[in-house]
Protein backbone atom coordinates (compact mmCIF):
# COMPACT_ATOMS: atom_id res chain seq x y z
CA UNK A 1 0.00 0.00 0.00
CA UNK A 2 1.50 3.57 -0.88
CA UNK A 3 -1.16 5.60 -0.20
CA UNK A 4 -4.13 6.69 2.24
CA UNK A 5 -6.60 7.27 0.20
CA UNK A 6 -9.34 4.38 0.70
CA UNK A 7 -7.96 3.24 3.89
CA UNK A 8 -10.54 2.30 7.06
CA UNK A 9 -9.96 4.42 10.05
CA UNK A 10 -12.02 4.08 13.25
CA UNK A 11 -11.87 6.82 15.68
CA UNK A 12 -12.95 6.25 18.83
CA UNK A 13 -14.61 9.41 21.08
CA UNK A 14 -14.87 10.89 17.77
CA UNK A 15 -17.47 13.39 18.31
CA UNK A 16 -15.55 16.27 20.01
CA UNK A 17 -12.25 17.34 20.92
CA UNK A 18 -9.33 15.71 19.69
CA UNK A 19 -11.39 12.91 18.18
CA UNK A 20 -13.15 15.02 16.31
CA UNK A 21 -10.19 16.81 14.69
CA UNK A 22 -7.94 13.39 13.70
CA UNK A 23 -11.35 12.46 12.43
CA UNK A 24 -11.46 15.57 10.16
CA UNK A 25 -8.06 15.34 8.98
CA UNK A 26 -7.98 12.04 8.75
CA UNK A 27 -11.05 11.89 6.14
CA UNK A 28 -9.00 15.15 4.31
CA UNK A 29 -6.34 13.00 4.15
CA UNK A 30 -8.61 10.53 2.27
CA UNK A 31 -9.46 8.05 4.31
CA UNK A 32 -12.66 6.56 5.26
CA UNK A 33 -13.78 7.49 8.54
CA UNK A 34 -15.80 5.61 11.10
CA UNK A 35 -16.54 8.01 13.73
CA UNK A 36 -17.37 6.57 17.33
CA UNK A 37 -19.36 7.87 20.30
CA UNK A 38 -20.88 7.07 22.88
CA UNK A 39 -23.63 9.78 24.17
CA UNK A 40 -23.42 12.94 22.13
CA UNK A 41 -24.93 12.20 18.53
CA UNK A 42 -25.69 15.70 17.54
CA UNK A 43 -21.92 16.83 18.11
CA UNK A 44 -20.94 13.10 16.48
CA UNK A 45 -23.78 14.46 13.39
CA UNK A 46 -22.34 18.07 13.21
CA UNK A 47 -18.70 16.31 12.60
CA UNK A 48 -19.88 13.81 10.10
CA UNK A 49 -21.92 17.13 7.93
CA UNK A 50 -18.81 19.42 8.09
CA UNK A 51 -16.63 15.72 6.69
CA UNK A 52 -19.19 15.46 4.09
CA UNK A 53 -19.65 18.95 3.18
CA UNK A 54 -15.64 18.78 2.65
CA UNK A 55 -16.36 15.75 0.26
CA UNK A 56 -15.08 13.35 3.11
CA UNK A 57 -16.61 9.79 3.72
CA UNK A 58 -17.52 9.29 7.07
CA UNK A 59 -19.71 7.15 9.06
CA UNK A 60 -21.50 7.11 12.71
CA UNK A 61 -21.04 4.62 14.99
CA UNK A 62 -23.13 4.90 18.73
CA UNK A 63 -21.07 2.44 21.42
CA UNK A 64 -19.48 2.49 24.36
CA UNK A 65 -16.20 0.97 23.43
CA UNK A 66 -15.11 -0.27 27.62
CA UNK A 67 -18.17 -2.85 26.87
CA UNK A 68 -16.90 -5.84 25.44
CA UNK A 69 -20.51 -6.46 23.28
CA UNK A 70 -20.13 -3.10 22.41
CA UNK A 71 -16.83 -3.10 20.41
CA UNK A 72 -17.71 -6.58 19.41
CA UNK A 73 -20.58 -4.98 17.02
CA UNK A 74 -18.73 -2.21 15.43
CA UNK A 75 -15.86 -3.81 14.67
CA UNK A 76 -18.21 -6.63 12.81
CA UNK A 77 -20.25 -3.99 11.34
CA UNK A 78 -16.70 -2.13 10.07
CA UNK A 79 -15.23 -5.13 8.68
CA UNK A 80 -18.52 -6.54 7.14
CA UNK A 81 -18.85 -3.09 5.45
CA UNK A 82 -15.26 -2.95 4.05
CA UNK A 83 -13.45 -6.26 4.28
CA UNK A 84 -10.63 -4.14 5.94
CA UNK A 85 -9.52 -1.47 9.02
CA UNK A 86 -6.07 -0.32 8.36
CA UNK A 87 -6.34 2.67 11.40
CA UNK A 88 -7.74 2.24 15.16
CA UNK A 89 -7.39 5.77 17.09
CA UNK A 90 -8.32 4.35 20.50
CA UNK A 91 -8.79 8.76 21.60
CA UNK A 92 -12.07 7.83 23.78
CA UNK A 93 -10.72 8.78 27.67
CA UNK A 94 -12.72 10.64 30.61
CA UNK A 95 -11.20 12.61 33.82
CA UNK A 96 -13.11 12.29 36.45
CA UNK A 97 -10.09 13.85 39.09
CA UNK A 98 -10.70 12.67 42.90
CA UNK A 99 -7.79 12.90 45.76
CA UNK A 100 -7.44 9.21 46.50
CA UNK A 101 -8.58 8.93 49.82
CA UNK A 102 -12.04 10.74 48.82
CA UNK A 103 -12.14 8.43 45.32
CA UNK A 104 -14.69 5.68 44.94
CA UNK A 105 -14.32 2.20 43.71
CA UNK A 106 -16.47 2.80 41.01
CA UNK A 107 -14.65 6.56 40.09
CA UNK A 108 -11.34 4.48 39.87
CA UNK A 109 -13.02 1.61 37.86
CA UNK A 110 -15.21 3.80 35.61
CA UNK A 111 -11.65 6.10 34.23
CA UNK A 112 -9.77 2.49 34.47
CA UNK A 113 -12.42 0.81 32.27
CA UNK A 114 -12.59 3.54 29.53
CA UNK A 115 -9.19 5.10 29.03
CA UNK A 116 -7.38 1.70 29.33
CA UNK A 117 -10.12 -1.36 29.12
CA UNK A 118 -11.32 0.13 26.00
CA UNK A 119 -8.32 0.02 24.10
CA UNK A 120 -7.34 -3.42 25.09
CA UNK A 121 -10.88 -3.74 23.47
CA UNK A 122 -10.50 -2.37 20.32
CA UNK A 123 -6.93 -3.74 19.67
CA UNK A 124 -8.23 -7.21 20.32
CA UNK A 125 -11.04 -6.80 17.83
CA UNK A 126 -9.21 -5.35 14.77
CA UNK A 127 -5.63 -6.89 15.36
CA UNK A 128 -7.18 -10.21 13.48
CA UNK A 129 -8.29 -8.11 10.65
CA UNK A 130 -4.95 -5.84 10.67
CA UNK A 131 -2.39 -9.46 10.75
CA UNK A 132 -5.08 -10.41 7.41
CA UNK A 133 -4.40 -7.67 6.05
CA UNK A 134 -0.36 -7.44 6.87
CA UNK A 135 -0.78 -3.64 7.11
CA UNK A 136 -2.16 -1.65 10.31
CA UNK A 137 -1.77 1.34 12.69
CA UNK A 138 -2.95 1.38 16.26
CA UNK A 139 -2.78 5.00 17.81
CA UNK A 140 -3.51 5.54 21.59
CA UNK A 141 -3.91 8.48 23.05
CA UNK A 142 -2.28 9.23 26.24
CA UNK A 143 -1.48 12.12 28.04
CA UNK A 144 1.25 13.99 29.50
CA UNK A 145 0.03 13.47 32.90
CA UNK A 146 1.64 10.42 33.03
CA UNK A 147 5.21 11.78 33.32
CA UNK A 148 3.64 15.47 35.19
CA UNK A 149 0.02 14.59 37.20
CA UNK A 150 -1.46 16.92 38.77
CA UNK A 151 -2.72 15.92 42.51
CA UNK A 152 -5.89 14.12 42.19
CA UNK A 153 -4.96 12.71 38.81
CA UNK A 154 -4.23 8.72 40.32
CA UNK A 155 -6.88 7.09 38.51
CA UNK A 156 -6.37 9.26 34.99
CA UNK A 157 -3.06 9.06 35.07
CA UNK A 158 -1.87 5.54 35.54
CA UNK A 159 -4.90 4.69 32.95
CA UNK A 160 -2.80 6.40 30.76
CA UNK A 161 0.50 5.03 32.12
CA UNK A 162 -1.00 1.65 31.67
CA UNK A 163 -2.38 2.83 28.04
CA UNK A 164 1.64 3.44 27.56
CA UNK A 165 2.92 0.04 28.88
CA UNK A 166 0.08 -1.59 26.67
CA UNK A 167 1.41 0.40 23.33
CA UNK A 168 4.43 -0.99 24.30
CA UNK A 169 3.69 -4.36 24.73
CA UNK A 170 1.06 -4.81 21.54
CA UNK A 171 3.84 -3.19 19.34
CA UNK A 172 6.24 -6.22 20.76
CA UNK A 173 3.65 -8.63 20.13
CA UNK A 174 2.07 -7.86 16.44
CA UNK A 175 4.60 -5.86 14.96
CA UNK A 176 5.94 -7.98 12.63
CA UNK A 177 2.79 -8.99 11.03
CA UNK A 178 3.12 -4.83 9.68
CA UNK A 179 1.22 -3.86 12.39
CA UNK A 180 2.29 -0.06 14.34
CA UNK A 181 1.32 0.64 17.66
CA UNK A 182 2.16 3.56 19.04
CA UNK A 183 0.85 6.28 21.42
CA UNK A 184 0.63 10.14 21.49
CA UNK A 185 0.80 12.26 24.53
CA UNK A 186 -1.29 15.91 24.39
CA UNK A 187 0.32 18.30 26.94
CA UNK A 188 -3.02 20.95 27.69
CA UNK A 189 -5.24 21.04 25.28
CA UNK A 190 -8.30 22.78 25.15
CA UNK A 191 -11.45 20.58 24.94
CA UNK A 192 -14.71 19.68 26.68
CA UNK A 193 -12.68 17.28 28.66
CA UNK A 194 -10.44 19.71 30.14
CA UNK A 195 -12.38 22.57 30.22
CA UNK A 196 -12.76 22.39 34.19
CA UNK A 197 -9.12 22.31 34.34
CA UNK A 198 -8.06 25.45 31.77
CA UNK A 199 -10.69 27.72 33.95
CA UNK A 200 -8.79 26.62 36.83
CA UNK A 201 -5.39 27.33 35.38
CA UNK A 202 -6.13 31.52 34.70
CA UNK A 203 -4.62 33.52 32.88
CA UNK A 204 -2.20 32.09 29.96
CA UNK A 205 1.23 32.11 29.45
CA UNK A 206 1.90 33.26 25.96
CA UNK A 207 5.02 31.14 25.60
CA UNK A 208 3.03 27.70 26.69
CA UNK A 209 -0.15 28.16 25.10
CA UNK A 210 -3.04 25.64 25.72
CA UNK A 211 -2.94 23.67 22.60
CA UNK A 212 -5.61 23.43 20.12
CA UNK A 213 -7.14 19.92 19.08
CA UNK A 214 -6.18 20.28 15.43
CA UNK A 215 -2.75 20.59 17.08
CA UNK A 216 -2.69 16.81 17.28
CA UNK A 217 -4.39 15.40 13.85
CA UNK A 218 -0.88 16.03 12.17
CA UNK A 219 0.73 13.69 14.16
CA UNK A 220 -2.15 11.10 14.45
CA UNK A 221 -2.02 11.70 10.11
CA UNK A 222 1.30 10.90 9.73
CA UNK A 223 1.21 7.81 12.39
CA UNK A 224 -0.99 6.37 10.75
CA UNK A 225 0.46 6.79 7.15
CA UNK A 226 3.40 4.59 5.36
CA UNK A 227 6.00 7.02 6.53
CA UNK A 228 5.90 6.12 10.13
CA UNK A 229 6.67 2.24 9.37
CA UNK A 230 10.02 2.41 11.26
CA UNK A 231 8.41 3.98 14.53
CA UNK A 232 7.20 1.47 17.00
CA UNK A 233 6.03 1.31 20.10
CA UNK A 234 6.88 4.70 20.96
CA UNK A 235 5.10 7.90 22.89
CA UNK A 236 4.93 10.99 20.99
CA UNK A 237 4.31 14.04 23.32
CA UNK A 238 2.64 17.03 21.74
CA UNK A 239 2.34 19.30 23.87
CA UNK A 240 4.15 23.03 22.61
CA UNK A 241 7.23 22.05 25.18
CA UNK A 242 5.96 22.22 28.13
CA UNK A 243 7.12 18.96 29.61
CA UNK A 244 10.47 20.56 28.78
CA UNK A 245 10.03 24.20 30.23
CA UNK A 246 8.73 22.61 32.83
CA UNK A 247 11.71 21.11 33.96
CA UNK A 248 13.58 24.41 33.17
CA UNK A 249 11.43 26.39 35.20
CA UNK A 250 11.63 24.01 37.97
CA UNK A 251 15.35 24.28 37.65
CA UNK A 252 15.39 27.83 37.94
CA UNK A 253 13.36 28.38 40.65
CA UNK A 254 15.26 25.48 42.64
CA UNK A 255 18.20 27.99 41.66
CA UNK A 256 16.02 31.10 42.65
CA UNK A 257 17.06 32.44 39.06
CA UNK A 258 15.16 34.44 36.43
CA UNK A 259 14.76 33.46 32.93
CA UNK A 260 15.87 37.04 31.76
CA UNK A 261 18.66 37.43 34.65
CA UNK A 262 20.78 33.99 33.19
CA UNK A 263 20.90 35.38 29.44
CA UNK A 264 22.12 38.64 30.59
CA UNK A 265 24.56 37.59 32.74
CA UNK B 1 -8.44 -40.01 -1.57
CA UNK B 2 -11.24 -38.20 -3.13
CA UNK B 3 -10.67 -34.85 -5.29
CA UNK B 4 -12.80 -32.92 -3.19
CA UNK B 5 -10.12 -33.95 0.15
CA UNK B 6 -6.95 -33.10 -2.32
CA UNK B 7 -8.14 -29.83 -3.16
CA UNK B 8 -8.79 -29.21 0.58
CA UNK B 9 -5.42 -30.42 1.42
CA UNK B 10 -3.63 -28.18 -1.53
CA UNK B 11 -5.87 -25.00 0.29
CA UNK B 12 -4.74 -25.14 3.68
CA UNK B 13 -0.92 -25.89 2.67
CA UNK B 14 -1.02 -22.82 0.66
CA UNK B 15 -2.82 -21.51 3.34
CA UNK B 16 -0.02 -22.17 5.50
CA UNK B 17 2.33 -20.72 3.04
CA UNK B 18 0.31 -17.39 3.27
CA UNK B 19 1.28 -17.32 6.76
CA UNK B 20 4.60 -18.34 6.73
CA UNK B 21 6.57 -17.24 3.69
CA UNK B 22 9.74 -19.03 4.23
CA UNK B 23 7.33 -22.16 3.80
CA UNK B 24 7.07 -21.55 0.17
CA UNK B 25 9.36 -23.54 -1.16
CA UNK B 26 9.44 -26.38 1.93
CA UNK B 27 7.05 -29.42 1.41
CA UNK B 28 4.40 -29.41 3.85
CA UNK B 29 2.69 -33.33 4.94
CA UNK B 30 -0.70 -33.49 7.00
CA UNK B 31 1.94 -35.20 9.59
CA UNK B 32 3.80 -32.19 10.13
CA UNK B 33 2.97 -29.87 13.20
CA UNK B 34 2.43 -26.59 12.53
CA UNK B 35 4.92 -25.28 15.78
CA UNK B 36 7.21 -28.32 15.77
CA UNK B 37 8.51 -28.84 12.66
CA UNK B 38 6.56 -25.84 10.23
CA UNK B 39 7.83 -22.95 13.17
CA UNK B 40 4.25 -21.70 13.30
CA UNK B 41 3.95 -19.20 16.36
CA UNK B 42 0.46 -18.32 18.71
CA UNK B 43 0.00 -14.90 16.47
CA UNK B 44 0.53 -17.05 12.94
CA UNK B 45 -1.49 -19.69 14.17
CA UNK B 46 -4.60 -16.83 14.67
CA UNK B 47 -3.92 -15.57 11.14
CA UNK B 48 -4.06 -18.99 9.81
CA UNK B 49 -7.43 -19.36 11.68
CA UNK B 50 -8.78 -17.02 10.66
CA UNK B 51 -8.03 -17.34 6.86
CA UNK B 52 -9.18 -21.20 7.18
CA UNK B 53 -12.56 -19.94 8.80
CA UNK B 54 -12.52 -17.82 5.39
CA UNK B 55 -11.88 -20.03 2.88
CA UNK B 56 -13.87 -23.00 4.45
CA UNK B 57 -16.14 -21.62 5.91
CA UNK B 58 -17.64 -21.21 10.00
CA UNK B 59 -17.22 -25.29 10.42
CA UNK B 60 -13.62 -24.89 11.76
CA UNK B 61 -13.72 -23.37 15.42
CA UNK B 62 -10.24 -22.39 16.43
CA UNK B 63 -10.91 -21.77 19.70
CA UNK B 64 -11.62 -25.16 20.46
CA UNK B 65 -9.41 -26.63 18.32
CA UNK B 66 -6.18 -24.64 19.85
CA UNK B 67 -8.04 -25.84 23.34
CA UNK B 68 -7.22 -29.81 22.53
CA UNK B 69 -3.49 -28.74 21.16
CA UNK B 70 -2.10 -31.37 23.67
CA UNK B 71 -4.20 -34.12 21.67
CA UNK B 72 -3.02 -33.13 18.19
CA UNK B 73 -0.11 -31.33 18.62
CA UNK B 74 -0.98 -28.60 16.07
CA UNK B 75 -0.83 -31.70 13.41
CA UNK B 76 -1.91 -30.26 9.95
CA UNK B 77 -4.48 -33.18 9.47
CA UNK B 78 -6.16 -32.19 12.67
CA UNK B 79 -7.31 -29.23 11.02
CA UNK B 80 -8.98 -31.25 8.35
CA UNK B 81 -10.20 -33.30 11.09
CA UNK B 82 -12.26 -30.28 12.26
CA UNK B 83 -15.73 -29.38 10.28
CA UNK B 84 -13.94 -28.09 7.51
Amino acid sequence: MTALSQRVAVVTGGSRGIGAAICRRLAADGLIVHLVYRSAHEMARQVADEIQASGGLVFLHQADVSVEADVRKLVDSVESQHGALHVLINNAGIIDDQLVEMMSLAQWERVIAVNLTSAFLMSRAVVPIMIDQGWGRIINLSSNSVRIPSAGQCAYAASKGGLEAFTRCLAVEVGRKGIRVNAIAPGAVKTDMTATLSAQSGAEDPNSRWGQPSDLAGIAAFLSSDDADYIQGQTITVDGGRLVMRQRASKRKAEGKDYVEQRTK
Amino acid sequence: MSIDTVDKQQKLFDLIRDVKPSLKDHPISLEDSLVENLGLDSLDIMQLARKIRRVFGNGFDPQQWVAKNREHRYLVGSILEQNV
